[in-house]
This record gives C-alpha cells, sequence and structure tokens, in this order.
C-alpha cells in the first residue's frame, strides 16, 4: 500500500445538497485505497461554467480562485468528483496564468479581502485519482467479483474531455472506461456516448434538454441493455435521473420498458466492486430505479 | 479643432476635474471618457445640484441637454455641460426604485424642457421644478404612463434568478433540504463547512463582487440580499 496521502475535497454544490451518496462512496473508497479526504473551509460554489462565467468573467475567476487558493493554503491537491466544478477550476487556473488583466483584476478583488492569488494550484478529477493516484490494478485486485453481471452504459460527460492539448482530450474519458472495467462490470457499447445529456440546456430550453438531448441519449442506452448508466458528473447524473422523471410526468414521454434506466456515480460504482455495501453509502438516496443494480449483485 | 483649441480645452478639462475632485470629494463616484475629447464624471445621485454648481459658478458652464437612458434596473440621467468650446458630462444614476432626482432649475432655469420631457417619457419625477405640468405627452398620462420607461429587469434571465440568488445569498446554487441534512446523518457523513454554514465566507464573497463590480451589473440588493428585479 502507497504511504497515506491527503486530498482537499471539493463537493460542489450538487454532492452536498442532493447526492449524499456520493459523497459516503467516495469517502469510504478513498479510505479503502489509505487516503485521507479533507474538506475545505469555506469553499463557495465553483462558480459554473455556464450561467455566472456568461454573466461576468471577473467575479466567475474571482470565485474559482479563491476555492484554489483555500485549497493551496492547505498544500493538497484539490480533487473534484464534477465536470463541470473541474472545467471552471481547470479554466480558471489557465485564466490565471495566461490573462494578465483578468489575473490583475482578480488580484485587486483579492486585496480587498486580504487574500492572494494561488500560484500553482494542483487540481484533480476524481477519474485521475483513482485511474493514476490509486491505479488500475489496484482497483482490480481489491475489486469482488459482485458487479459482473452488471451492463453498464458509461457517460464520461462533455467537461471530463477537457485537457491542455486535443492529444489529451481522450485520456480521462479513456480512463473513466478502464475504472468502470476493473471494477468487474462490463461496459456496453452504444450509438451516442459522446452525445451531451442536455444539462446546460436546461437553464435555457428545458423541453429542448430533454426531448431532444435526454430522451434520445436514453433509447440509445436502452438499446444497448444496459443496467444503469455510470457517470463523472453529479449534474449528468440529475440529468439522468430527474430528467427521467420529468419526461413521463411532464412530457408524457414513455420510455423504453417504462421503468427507467438507474444512474450512479462512477465512486459509487467502485464502492460496490469493493464489496462495499448499498446501504452502507445510502444509495437507495437515489432517485431513479436503483433496484435494478442492486439486484445484479453478486 | 486646431491644436491650440484641443489644447485649451485639456486645460481646462485638467483646471474643472480638479475643481470637481475638491469640491465634490467622495460624492465624485467614478471619471471615465464617452470619446477622446469628452470626459464624463459620475457624480452621487444626492450631489448633482454641487456639481453643476461647481461648473455654473465657477466656469459659466452652459447645460445643452439632459438625456436619459433606462438601463433596465437604474436610470443614467447624463446632463451636458458645455465651457467654452469642451462639452463634458456629469452623469448620476437614479435607481428605477426610486425614480426621482432633484432639479436643476434653481441653478440653470433652462433645464426646466429636458426636465419635464424625461419625466413625461420615463417618469422620473424632478424634485424642486419650477413647473411640473406635463410638457410633450398627454396630461393623463402623468402618473401612468411612459412611453420610454422599460419594466424593472436586469442582465439575469428569469430562468436563472433562482441559481444566482442563491449563489450571492449562500455562495452555493443549492440549498439543502432537511431530508438530505437527514441522509447525511444517518450515513454519518462529516459537517458541511462550506459557505452555506460559513456567514463570514460569504460576506468575503459579497466583498469580491461588490469590488469586480457584479452586484452592480446584475442588480443585486446586498442590503436586501436579493435581486431588485
Amino acid at each position: 500500500m502507497e504511504p497515506q496521502k491527503e486530498y482537499a475535497m471539493f463537493w460542489g454544490c450538487w454532492i452536498q445538497a442532493r447526492q449524499p451518496s456520493v459523497e459516503a462512496a467516495c469517502r469510504a473508497v478513498l479510505n479503502r485505497f489509505g487516503i485521507q479526504p479533507r474538506d475545505i473551509e469555506g469553499v463557495s460554489c465553483c462558480p459554473d461554467p455556464v450561467v455566472t462565467e456568461r454573466l461576468q468573467r471577473e467575479l466567475w475567476l474571482a470565485m474559482a480562485a479563491r476555492n484554489l487558493s483555500i485549497a493551496e493554503n492547505m498544500k493538497m491537491d484539490m480533487v473534484t468528483l464534477c465536470n463541470g466544478c473541474y472545467e471552471t477550476l481547470f479554466e480558471a487556473r489557465d485564466t490565471l496564468r495566461r490573462n494578465e488583466q483578468l489575473r490583475e483584476r482578480a488580484e485587486k478583488a483579492f486585496a480587498s479581502v486580504g487574500r492572494r492569488l494561488p500560484s500553482n494550484p494542483g487540481l484533480r478529477h476524481i477519474v485521475e485519482v483513482l485511474a493514476k493516484d490509486i491505479g488500475i490494478k489496484e482497483i482490480e485486485r481489491l475489486s469482488t467479483n459482485r458487479l459482473k453481471n452488471l451492463k453498464v452504459a458509461v457517460h464520461p460527460g462533455c467537461h471530463l474531455y477537457r485537457a491542455h492539448r486535443r492529444e489529451e482530450a481522450r485520456e480521462k474519458p479513456k480512463m473513466f472506461e478502464e475504472i468502470v472495467g476493473a471494477t468487474g462490470a462490463t461496459s456496453v457499447q452504444y450509438d451516442l456516448m459522446r452525445f451531451c445529456c442536455g444539462y446546460p440546456h436546461r437553464v435555457v430550453e428545458e423541453e429542448f434538454s430533454l426531448k431532444m438531448m435526454l430522451a434520445r441519449k436514453l433509447h440509445s442506452i436502452w438499446q444497448s441493455g444496459a443496467d444503469c448508466v455510470v457517470v463523472a458528473c453529479p449534474a449528468c447524473n440529475i440529468q439522468f435521473e430527474f430528467g427521467q422523471l420529468e419526461l413521463r410526468r411532464k412530457y408524457q414521454v414513455e420510455l423504453d420498458g417504462g421503468v427507467g434506466i438507474p444512474t450512479i456515480h462512477i465512486v459509487e460504482l467502485v464502492a460496490l466492486g469493493l464489496g462495499i455495501k448499498p446501504e452502507d453509502i445510502g444509495l437507495r438516496a437515489h432517485r431513479g430505479p436503483i433496484q435494478n443494480i442492486i439486484s445484479k449483485l453478486g | 479643432m486646431t491644436t491650440t483649441s484641443t489644447s485649451k480645452n485639456a486645460d481646462q478639462e485638467t483646471v474643472i476635474a480638479e475643481a470637481l475632485r475638491r469640491e465634490l470629494k467622495e460624492n465624485l463616484v467614478n471619471e471615465s471618457r464617452m470619446s477622446p475629447d469628452r470626459p464624463v464624471f459620475e457624480v452621487r445621485k444626492d450631489a448633482l445640484t454641487q456639481a453643476l454648481k461647481v461648473l455654473v459658478d465657477g466656469f459659466d458652464a452652459r447645460l445643452c441637454t439632459i438625456t436619459a437612458l433606462d438601463n433596465g434596473v437604474d436610470f443614467e440621467l447624463i446632463y451636458h455641460m458645455a465651457v467654452k468650446a469642451l462639452v463634458l458630462n456629469i452623469k448620476v444614476i437614479v435607481p428605477k426604485e426610486d425614480s426621482e432626482v432633484a432639479s436643476v432649475t434653481g441653478i440653470i432655469p433652462g433645464a426646466i424642457s429636458a426636465e419635464r420631457e424625461i419625466w413625461d417619457l420615463f417618469q422620473i419625477k424632478f424634485q424642486g421644478i419650477t413647473d411640473s405640468r406635463a410638457y410633450i405627452a398627454p396630461y393623463e398620462w402623468r402618473e401612468v404612463k411612459a412611453p420610454l420607461r422599460k419594466p424593472m429587469s436586469g442582465v439575469v434571465g428569469s430562468y436563472q434568478k433562482p441559481t444566482v440568488e442563491r449563489m450571492m445569498q449562500a455562495g452555493q446554487v443549492f440549498p439543502i433540504p432537511s431530508t438530505i441534512m437527514k441522509q447525511r446523518d444517518e450515513l454519518k457523513l462529516p459537517p458541511i463547512v462550506s459557505t452555506t454554514t460559513r456567514p463570514e465566507a460569504v460576506e468575503e464573497l459579497h466583498k469580491i463582487a461588490h469590488e469586480v463590480g457584479f452586484d452592480k451589473k446584475i442588480g443585486y440588493d446586498t442590503g436586501k440580499n436579493k435581486l431588485r428585479y
């Protein structure tokens, strides 16, 4: 076992406010591999890369920089479980390095509250922590054979493709698929894997987001014969879970099979693969038909 | 314009700017330019008369006109003042909730036509105006209709308002329901230490938002902790 390591955990808005099972699963998984998750005192929303950044880039950057600076003061890499948070924090870190004008603006705002801009903040997506820091082989080694009957449709999510160079864009989604494989679950192929879940469109046009994006994606997943969807982002998770309910209730769209398809975060899948009981991570708190997953556990 | 007159204007502007800074102090909130030869001095609403008095008494300034602009949450009133060949602007922001500003007819009697016209078109009341009758609009419109006044609205769309407001109120965009708190307790998750439970961190965010002008841009009332529209 590697020496004990600590990470500054950036939970974001969704997980702590809506998905306690994701936080519980993440803590349990990291602990299993000898990693200590540390909470970050006084962090705010990342803030989101759609609404806030479009409203005013200066505030978006200053808030993101503040979050990065608190984690940097803890002398730990910041880890996020959300693709949206990752996008914002990644972009903010780059903007601070490259855009002198915005950096100066943020510096001035920081001075007004007695803070200093982060100098070289470390940032990782949980997918990188699982695949690189813990390692695919280590996950494979500790995984039980409980997920051998589970067929999974992976949905990496758009912002997981965020990278500095074009050739690196596929790296994290590839890691994501490798993690799924390491848990013992079977990843099924479906046509619209790269297709957006539609979450960002919700803030502008809900009907379009659900009917034109989510429903098409769900149809493709259903045809693949998957038992569940695995995501790397709580916002995608919300879109899959609540979107299915809304499609049925608000728009009378009856999806194939009628019962819907459950969605879980990658840390929950890893937790189940490690033999952690569903009730220990509160898996039933999900709004989808989570029993479809539980019944397949060996 | 010749080089000599440009240079004279620049000298004149320097003297005027110094006088405004000296007399208005913190009531002069911003200095900018509408164009290379058009300085703009933004003053607090309460200091409008004082600013114009400095120009009229000290520099024999004339009022060319007053322009009004409805920005959604505020009005911008711009007093175009000429001092010989130099034209400069005195700008005041009038919150829509008040829609009131002091009349300058006491020091510039000729301002009355512009003030009455703006009252007609935007429903901005000019306190102390010497003649408050409707000017270009029908009399019966005075309290009920103003053709150029927009509804109270800002840059945040209606679908974004709950998210943005919540982010300003708590630093996070979603409230935590009691059911989730119960589930967190059952799972023995540690207490939340984000801005949701740290009011001092939210206060810090408000200072940052103010420093970068976000609160002003979106029309957020920090005192009432909500959007103004």
